[in-house]
């Protein structure tokens, strides 16, 4: 322990050496200076490539990161010009690429090497041009496995930033929409961008994120969970305060709502800030089936969110204590199904559902092929065995299949994972206390829920407090035409949306 | 966030270590379907249980048993027969489920409240349980092996329910009960039921007219179904048999049977220099459902029919109403109208003397409003 302690306090204050962008260290008159600084900047890697090349009888060389750059791109944007090139007269007029600058700091040459660009030094000369060759190796952007819709459309974000940057432009054509980058990490560099749409989003909000964005100060960010933990309300709450999606078309209804949206290199997940607690009710499928359908699906999600929280431990309570609220027909049936059962309705309970969460998490690793066994393997083998050699109830295991069916149905996963950690203290208060512990548990839940808040949005934002225009499109999906103001939770500038858009029909 | 941690382990210590656990498991008790108390000699009450037999063959089984354990035992009190039956139970006796809760009629006739009194009491009473008096002994009544694989709760329960549908009785549970014997002016029936020994059944019977909370007498089936007119019980499958001739050839074409559609009921009290007097007045849109001997297509015979039916029911009516005064059985509730419009009267008088005595005219207004498809 005070090992350790020393250890840190030894490294603290002590800096690690990184190239910054700010200091200044002008190119060196001569090419092997420069190469020879590079290289040590780089600290001798490997994949640092040179090539010599000669233009008008000046020797120079080109420097690149070759697991960077695309060598294609390199040719046509220099390589062949220059070959071709007899009579041009300037270097700019050689490199065809588009994205092209000067420079005279070598550490910012050593940055953009980073970048996937290609550095150009001529002998005797004072600047060092560099041009993009940047090899961009990302999928198709496919729809995402974990937000499925039936209708609408089926392009999901990439790992890439500038694609999927790209797909929200292409989506909104507007020239509101204002996309800022921040570099987050300090070893990593990641790329970071927060998009938004300048007259909709709340100025304030949008200060807000960048604020909290800028105080990040970790060595990488490797996933959006990074930057949720850091920039959320709550960080201790088991609610989630911050959305995250992969559709663009999700992402854009949220900008055209006043959000913010938080978006990072290298993760196809953008965040959606500020979102309310039905935000995670939402599914784009409800926008696209006539809005009966979309009302009462996500009513039934709505239903799925509490029947997955309190269905076991409204079982425990019910066998533990209160069994005469079970109606005479039933009462038999249950009666003889837990007779000879060994444990207590709690243990019952915790047993099965442990076992689903581990055929969950199992299914979740394995390869699709065996995922699928691994779910029959344990839903029926398990769940039928368990069953006939009398260590758990049949209804116990339809409970327990049942709160879970409730918890993936949920359009947000992180959703589903709080609703199921969630039911396990309602299970130990429904177990000691019966329907009082459950009662109690669900108020400390409300309360909770109530307190919280996401980016100056209260959680249950329609509801409490209540603004009963919003409720339209939280609890119930209304048609779209009668939606004419955009929710007041998204804190949006101008909250009209829309005039009659059916004033055909007088 | 120390003082919030520390008050959570307080909380839950609280909980945990407080040693006071009032859990019930449904697995630790037996649950107590049907109930019946019987009068045991030397004053004692013999209560009998029946709860659905344990399928202990190991593992699962896919259906609830259907068999009944049968148990008796004889106490001082109801609660005293109770805690001998715990003796006996391999489990804990458990009557909050108890579906239906039969008398048999010695007892009934010795009151039944007194035995109702710990249910009343009970946090956990079975308050929706049907009560029904036996026609003999409950004891037997719940010992009947009923063939097709159905609980003897449900045999009793099923057969009440079905028999208020059809208008034959009047379904009483233990909480309706209750405010009826303790209301002064008007009086409890309970549905009478029969054993049939040879088919090892049950069938209603008709009603049981108590005086307070004491079995005083009975209605047989045809003034069971007047009963319910008088009383204003909206049955809608009521239907009644009248025999409205005695001169037909073939025994058929005496009778007339009618199904009730519509009743409107309305009864006064009249009191002159303190005589009570009352009058029932029953209006009744009625079908012919049988009546063999005319095709009534034409408006005349429909109109004498009527006549017919409504002398018929006149005279049911009277002989209904004889029953239960010599019962001293007012459950038309006419003790409480007096009481209600004619509240000095009420006071000068023992309504409860004066009951059998009271007059009681009715008059029947029958409009036959259908009489079949072809006809």
């Amino acid at each position: 322990m005070s090992n350790t302690m020393s250890f840190s306090k030894q490294n603290k204050g002590k800096q690690l050496k990184t190239i910054s962008n700010e200091k200044m260290k002008t190119v060196y008159p001569t090419i092997e200076e420069n190469v020879q600084y590079i290289c040590a900047a780089l600290f001798h890697t490997s994949d640092l490539k040179t090539r010599k090349v000669t233009w008008k009888e000046m020797s120079g060389v080109i420097i690149y990161l070759e697991t960077m750059t695309d060598t294609e791109v390199l040719q046509r944007s220099f390589l062949l010009p220059l070959s071709e090139a007899v009579d041009r007269k300037h270097i700019e007029e050689i490199i065809t690429s588009p994205e092209f600058t000067k420079t005279d700091n070598l550490n910012k040459v050593v940055s953009a090497l980073l970048k996937g660009d290609c550095a150009l030094f001529l002998n005797g000369g004072t600047k060092c041009f560099l041009f993009k060759s940047i090899q961009v190796n990302a999928r198709t952007p496919e729809e995402p496995e974990n937000e499925k819709v039936v209708r609408g459309a089926h392009k999901g974000f990439v790992e890439n930033l500038d694609i999927n940057l790209n797909l929200i432009r292409e989506r909104i054509q507007n020239r509101q929409l204002t996309i800022k980058y921040f570099k987050l990490g300090k070893e990593s560099n990641t790329n970071v961008a927060i998009i938004y749409m300048s007259e909709l989003a709340n100025p304030s909000v949008v200060e807000e994120v960048q604020k909290r964005l800028e105080s990040i100060s970790t060595d990488m960010i490797f996933s959006p969970g990074y930057i949720q933990e850091c920039i959320e309300d709550h960080p201790f709450s088991p609610f989630q305060q911050i959305l995250f999606t992969e559709r663009p078309d999700r992402l854009e209804a949220h900008l055209m709502e006043g959000r913010v949206a938080i978006m990072s290199e290298g993760s196809s997940d953008a965040s959606i800030v500020p979102v309310t607690f039905f935000a995670f009710f939402q599914a784009p499928d409800d926008f696209n089936i006539r809005f009966y359908g979309g009302s009462f699906f996500r009513l039934l999600r709505l239903f799925s969110f509490w029947g997955a929280l309190t269905l076991p431990s409204i079982y425990i309570a019910v066998i533990g204590f209160h069994f005469e609220i079970i109606p005479y027909d039933v009462v038999t049936i249950v009666k003889s199904s837990i007779e000879n059962i060994p444990f207590p309705p709690f243990l019952e309970a915790i047993i099965m559902a442990i076992t689903i969460e581990l055929i969950r998490e199992a299914g979740i690793r394995l390869p699709s092929p065996i995922g699928q066994t691994i779910g029959i393997v344990g839903g029926l083998i398990i769940g039928d065995a368990v069953v006939n050699a009398g260590i758990v109830s049949n209804i116990v295991v339809i409970v327990i299949a049942l709160t879970a069916i409730m918890s993936f149905s949920l359009p947000s996963y992180e959703m589903g994972n709080t609703v199921r950690i969630l039911s396990l203290p309602i299970m130990i208060a429904a177990a000691t206390l019966g329907f009082v512990g459950i009662v109690f548990s669900l108020m400390i839940i409300i309360i909770h829920m109530c307190k919280l808040q996401s980016f100056g949005t209260p959680y249950i934002a329609p509801l409490a407090p209540l603004h009963i225009k919003d409720l339209k499109d939280a609890i119930v999906r209304f048609p779209i035409w009668t939606m004419s103001h955009r929710p007041k939770n998204a804190q949006a500038q101008k909250s009209v949306r829309q005039r009659a858009s059916r004033e055909w029909k007088k | 966030m120390t003082y919030r941690l520390s008050f959570i382990w307080a909380a839950i210590l609280a909980i945990i270590l407080s040693g006071c656990w009032d859990e019930r498991l449904l697995k630790d008790r037996s649950l107590v379907l049907s109930i019946g108390y019987d009068q045991a000699n030397d004053e004692k009450i013999l209560k009998t249980v029946t709860y659905p037999k344990n399928s202990s063959e190991g593992g699962q089984q896919h259906t609830s048993s259907n068999e009944s354990k049968v148990l008796s035992t004889t106490g001082e009190t109801v609660k005293d027969a109770e805690n001998r039956m715990d003796r006996i139970l391999p489990e804990k006796f458990d009557r909050s489920k108890a579906k239906v809760i039969l008398f048999g009629e010695q007892l009934a006739s010795q009151g039944v409240f007194p035995t109702l009194d710990s249910i009343y009491r009970d946090l956990r009473g079975p308050l929706n349980a049907t009560v029904a008096i036996i026609d003999g002994t409950a004891k037997e009544a719940l010992s009947i092996k009923p063939g097709e694989s159905i609980l003897i709760s449900d045999l009793y329960a099923e057969l009440l329910d079905s028999a208020e549908l059809q208008g034959l009785t009047k379904k009483e549970n233990v909480q309706t009960a209750c405010p009826i014997i303790l209301s002064e002016g008007k009086d409890l029936v309970l549905p009478y039921v029969g054993l049939k020994e040879e088919e090892k059944t049950a069938e209603v019977k008709g009603l049981a007219l108590f005086n307070g909370d004491q079995l005083t007498g009975k209605l047989g089936l045809k003034e069971t179904g007047m009963f319910l007119i008088l009383s204003d019980q909206k049955s809608k499958g009521l239907s009644l048999n009248l025999k409205v001739s005695n001169d037909k050839k073939r025994h058929e074409k005496n009778f007339v049977n009618i199904a009730l559609r519509d009743l409107k009921r309305k009864i006064k009290i009249n009191v002159n220099n303190g005589q009570i007097g009352a009058e029932v007045s029953v209006n009744l849109k009625v079908e012919i459902d049988e009546y063999a001997s005319n095709h009534l297509n034409e408006e005349k015979e429909v109109k004498s029919l009527s006549k017919d039916i409504e002398k018929r029911l006149n005279k049911l009516a009277q002989k209904t109403l004889a029953k239960m005064q010599e019962a001293n059985n007012d459950s038309l509730g006419l003790g409480e109208r007096v009481k209600a419009y004619h509240h000095s009267t009420w006071k000068k008088i023992d309504w409860k003397k004066e009951y059998p005595d009271v007059p009681i005219e009715t008059t029947f207004n029958v409009e036959i409003v259908q009489h079949g498809i072809i006809n």
